[in-house]
């Protein structure tokens, strides 16, 4: 992020949370990196864990960079009973502390003031030991704790963790979860975006349909092909109608609810709770809890699912926990569509993803055993609840749909577009005739259905809308929307996983995907 | 209580406290859990074991941590019964 600093541009780049200078992650490892490049650093601080905190914050003065140390959560530190005095620890650190509030915004003026205080100083180095000895000692000159009972959202936080009462819990959480996306996902669809299209959208599309003479490729292009003289927005495949309709109306409602939900999860500090309850069952496919987030992310959309996997310690980890996510856990945007399709027949909704949940388990006890190494162990902190902020949590979600919005949009208007230009040029055609015996002899589905495979490369949602226009049955449907979601990423997630696994794991990642794909595709087949 | 019931913490009953005498493991191990401050000297307060070969969940100076049970083993505890809160 670029910000003007003294009059002058400066980058200001927030870097992955560490405890310390020696990488134990790969977020750790970027942290590091990152930072020889620094021209001055702030240090921000847990107030509520000062000891811990100081390990990095000593590892960094002994860099010598200029550093200045905002000590946040300080409200939260004081109702803990935790007193920090700040002018002392200021002293003794010989850098700028200053106490902030990040939810609120308290002393971030001071600090910014602050930042023309830090100079750099002459690098040191400490022992282990001796960085721990002053750690001690400073801690004993500044913090004084008060004794207190524990906190009703501690001790709400004990029963999380303990398995007896946990899972039960989680369930009912992630039940709710699930039960408040779609309600307010279809509220939204019913009650907003629907009737939006439906009576504003649709007259004008049709008075320019008339005007572009109701046919015409720049006719199809924009408005598409009227069906029985109407304009279908799933079907009719034009820029201005399905072009917008999918993303806007089918997919945002259910992104927002989505976002929504997991911002309140997140900052409630739930995520750590469910890695833990699932970390046992993380352990059969190699990973462990921690391995849940980049899974979760996943749902909201691939791409932070993908770089999500940054915090797992070990290459193997990160390979295994992007494949399966890649290849079994589909995007917000793919299941919108998925339920807008097969939403009134929950048997077969529950096959596509029971199929999908049955492939990431199977295949991620394959990979388990065949790669070679071990599985390092969870080891986490277990932040404590605190109750959502909301103005934090409706800037993420904010920032979280904006990021949607600027992608997914332009990626679908270029699909469609693509999509009419490859029709018009007949290539379509071509490739199905190519592809009809693994199409239509191992898939079952109708040799058009190689359209939604082809624009399923740029963008999943509008690939399974692509579905509707070939009057598929329920189980076809079922055996599509598998293969789509297994077959291969999306554009963005590929970019980024090449990124995030290599050339060489991507490619063994892709044939993981495409077989898994086939075989998943002709066994649903051959069931339904 | 006499100094010798040395137990690891996976070992260790739910619900005991215990302060950590010992860490075996190499050099790596021992920084990686000082990260999250577990070092010789420690108390810490083991509050679940999971089933199914999940996790040990402890209380540290006032946080929570999840740890594995391969590396639970590894770090021996003197320990010093129930606490009263």
């Amino acid at each position: 992020m670029s910000v003007r600093f003294r009059g002058e541009k400066a980058e200001l780049i927030d870097l992955p949370g560490a405890y310390t200078l020696e990488p134990t992650s790969r977020a750790e490892e970027v942290a590091t990196r990152m930072l020889q490049e620094a021209d001055l650093v702030i240090n921000v601080v847990d107030a509520t864990n000062l000891e811990r905190n100081l390990n990095l914050t000593l590892h960094l003065i002994e860099r010598g960079k200029p550093l200045v140390v905002a000590l946040n959560m300080w409200d939260d530190a004081r109702h803990r009973g935790i007193k920090i005095d700040n002018k002392k620890l200021q002293k003794l650190l010989g850098v700028p502390v200053i106490p902030t509030v990040g939810l609120t915004g308290e002393g971030v003026k001071e600090l910014v003031l602050s930042l023309g205080r830090a100079t750099s100083r002459e690098a040191i180095s400490r022992t282990k030991e001796e960085r721990w000895s002053q750690i001690g000692e400073i801690i004993r000159e500044c913090q004084s704790l008060t004794h207190r009972h524990h906190t009703l959202l501690e001790t709400v936080g004990d029963f999380t963790v303990k398995p007896l009462t946990g899972l039960p819990i989680a369930l009912v959480v992630v039940y709710f979860t699930f039960k408040a996306i779609r309600y307010m996902g279809e509220g939204l669809i019913g009650h907003l975006f629907d009737p939006l299209f439906e009576r504003f959208w649709a007259p004008l599309m049709m008075n320019l349909s008339s005007l572009l003479g109701s046919s015409g490729f720049l006719h199809d292009v924009l408005v598409g092909k009227l069906i029985s003289g109407e304009i279908d927005f799933v079907q009719s495949f034009g820029l201005l109608t399905t072009g917008l309709y999918v993303p806007i109306a089918m997919v945002l409602p259910y992104v927002l609810s989505f976002y929504l939900v997991l911002g309140i999860l997140e900052d409630l500090g739930y995520l750590p709770r469910l890695a833990i309850l699932v970390d046992s069952l993380m352990h059969k496919v190699g990973l462990h809890g921690f391995a849940s987030i980049p899974m979760i992310l996943g749902i909201g959309c691939n791409v932070p699912g993908a770089l999500a996997t940054r915090v797992l310690e070990t290459t193997r980890e990160r390979f295994i926990a992007a494949t399966l996510m890649a290849i079994a856990v589909p995007c917000t945007a793919q299941i919108a569509m998925i339920i807008g399709m097969l939403g009134d027949q929950p048997l077969y909704l529950t096959a596509v993803f029971g199929s999908l949940f049955l492939a990431w388990i199977g295949l991620g006890v394959l990979l388990n055993k065949v790669l070679k190494g071990e599985s390092p162990e969870i080891f986490v902190e277990i932040s404590p609840y605190r109750i959502p902020y909301w103005n934090t949590v409706v800037k993420k979600l904010w920032m979280r749909v904006r990021e949607f919005l600027s992608s997914a949009i332009p990626m679908v208007l270029l699909g469609v577009l693509f999509m009419n230009i490859l029709y018009s040029l007949g290539i379509v055609n071509w490739i199905a005739v190519v592809t009809a015996p693994v199409i239509t002899g191992l898939l079952g589905l109708p040799r058009e259905a190689v359209s939604a495979l082809i624009i399923g490369f740029l963008r999943k949602d509008v690939a399974v809308g692509m579905l509707v226009p070939l009057n598929l049955s329920a189980g076809q449907l079922v055996v599509a929307c598998v293969v789509l979601a297994m077959y291969f990423p999306c554009v963005a997630t590929f970019v980024v996983l090449i990124r995030e696994l290599g050339i060489k794991g991507m490619f063994k990642s892709t044939l993981i995907m495409l077989f898994s794909a086939l075989g998943a595709g002709t066994i649903l087949n051959l069931i339904f | 209580m006499s100094d010798k019931e040395v137990v690891s913490l996976l070992h260790m009953k739910s619900g005991s406290r215990g302060q950590v005498v010992e860490i075996t493991g190499g050099i790596g191990f021992q920084s990686h859990l000082d990260s999250l401050g577990i070092r010789r000297g420690k108390i810490v307060q083991k509050l679940a074991a999971h089933p199914l070969r999940g996790p040990i969940v402890i209380e540290l100076d006032g946080t929570r941590i999840a740890i594995g049970r391969r590396m639970a083993n590894r770090i021996l505890l003197k320990e010093l019964g129930a606490n009263r809160t």
